[in-house]
């Protein structure tokens, strides 16, 4: 079995709600994290982020300044300082399929549906600490490969085939906070 | 570690890059525990108890949520429904939706998600039933009022005949959600 530890990892919630923000922080606790940071919007959110560099961000979509979606569009920057690369969970009422592929086209890691409960959470963070996904850049994309079935029958266009394809190994040595 | 980017023949820029970040929060978070196996129950134990422990203030935080969605509803009832007020009782809906399942009130929850995909339907054209909306505000504020937590509970039968009823009465082309709501991108 994988065990997470929760202690190792430094969490960053951004959620306009209070409660929900203190049932986030809650569970994560609970899981054993330690460093569990909180912003009430976007603004502060994208602040805290740079400051903080949390290893996971799990942000709302709709709040104030601007929503999750825009958020994850400041973070996922392929040339900033900060880690574009980081893993973002988006914890949202909005289940309707429409709205759930324009998430994943902003270039959220992952997707976690309102209600929220401790082994939902739990299997979000185990899925993006265990596989974290392969990154696509294009024109118009940077994020989280957004293909996810295994089974290699893609449904949609195949844009990806007879182009040509770039493989680099990130070592990430410039884009993540050195841990003590 | 790092490999030299290779690109393909008679491309000078690629059409796309594929990119391998390096797994950092496995090496220094995960731990492999002999036996078991699946996820950690142990740790989702002890986050269920700590929330648990929140559980004596659901009732005040449900109340909060639903004193929201009262003053937006009473701002459409006052103004009429017309934009900030729409959005502010949508928000409010959206929230209660989100959050009235984990205080304990999933039949307001299930009512508050009919109430924004009603709005999501119908708010861009302005083809709106202003008592459509109020059975749905109503009957989460009875919800609330009555501690109606289970659904087979006779007050949660009739409210959510009322609302059927309702829905006939005043909008009778809108259905409720009938596709299941996506969980996960893996339902995509």
């Amino acid at each position: 079995m994988l065990r997470i530890d929760f202690n190792k990892l430094r969490f960053l919630v951004v959620d306009d709600n209070a409660h929900m923000r203190r049932i986030v922080r809650t569970l994560l606790h609970g899981f054993g994290a330690r460093e569990v940071y909180e912003a009430e919007d976007g603004a502060s959110g994208l602040e805290a982020f740079t400051t903080y560099a949390p290893d996971i961000v799990i942000v709302d979509w709709a709040m104030p300044i601007f929503d999750g979606l825009e958020l994850t569009s400041m973070i996922r920057q392929p040339d900033a300082n900060q880690n574009p690369y980081v893993p973002i969970i988006l914890l949202t009422a909005h289940s309707e399929k429409s709205r759930v592929i324009r998430a994943r086209d902003a270039g959220i890691t992952e997707f976690l549906c309102k209600p929220i409960s401790a082994k939902s959470l739990y299997q979000r963070v185990l899925n993006v600490v265990v596989n974290p996904r392969p990154f696509i850049k294009t024109k118009n994309y940077f994020g989280p490969d957004r293909r996810r079935s295994t089974s290699g029958n893609h449904v949609g266009p195949e844009r990806r085939k007879n182009a040509s394809e770039q493989i680099d190994i990130q070592p990430l040595a410039d884009k993540t906070r050195e841990t003590a | 570690m790092s490999k030299t980017p290779t690109t393909a023949a008679g491309a000078d820029e690629p059409e796309y890059l594929l990119i391998m970040p390096a797994n950092t929060l496995s090496k220094k978070a995960v731990q492999k525990v002999a036996g078991g196996s699946g996820i950690d129950m142990t740790a989702i134990a002890k986050a269920e108890k700590a929330l648990d422990a929140l559980k004596v203030d659901f009732d005040n935080w449900m109340n909060d949520e639903v004193d929201k969605l009262l003053k937006a509803h009473a701002g459409i009832l006052k103004y009429g429904p017309i934009f900030d007020h729409l959005q502010a009782l949508y928000n409010a809906a959206h929230d209660v939706r989100g959050q009235a399942a984990t205080f304990g009130y999933p039949l307001a929850g299930s009512i508050a998600d009919n109430l924004c995909h009603y709005l999501d339907e119908h708010r861009e054209t302005g083809n709106l039933s202003t008592p459509f909306i109020e059975v749905h505000v109503n009957a989460i504020k009875a919800i609330l009022r009555e501690h109606v937590r289970d659904r087979e509970n006779p007050l949660a039968v009739q409210i959510r005949q009322e609302l059927q009823d309702a829905r006939k009465r005043f909008a009778p082309e809108t259905a409720d959600r009938v596709s299941e709501p996506i969980t996960s991108l893996d339902d995509l």
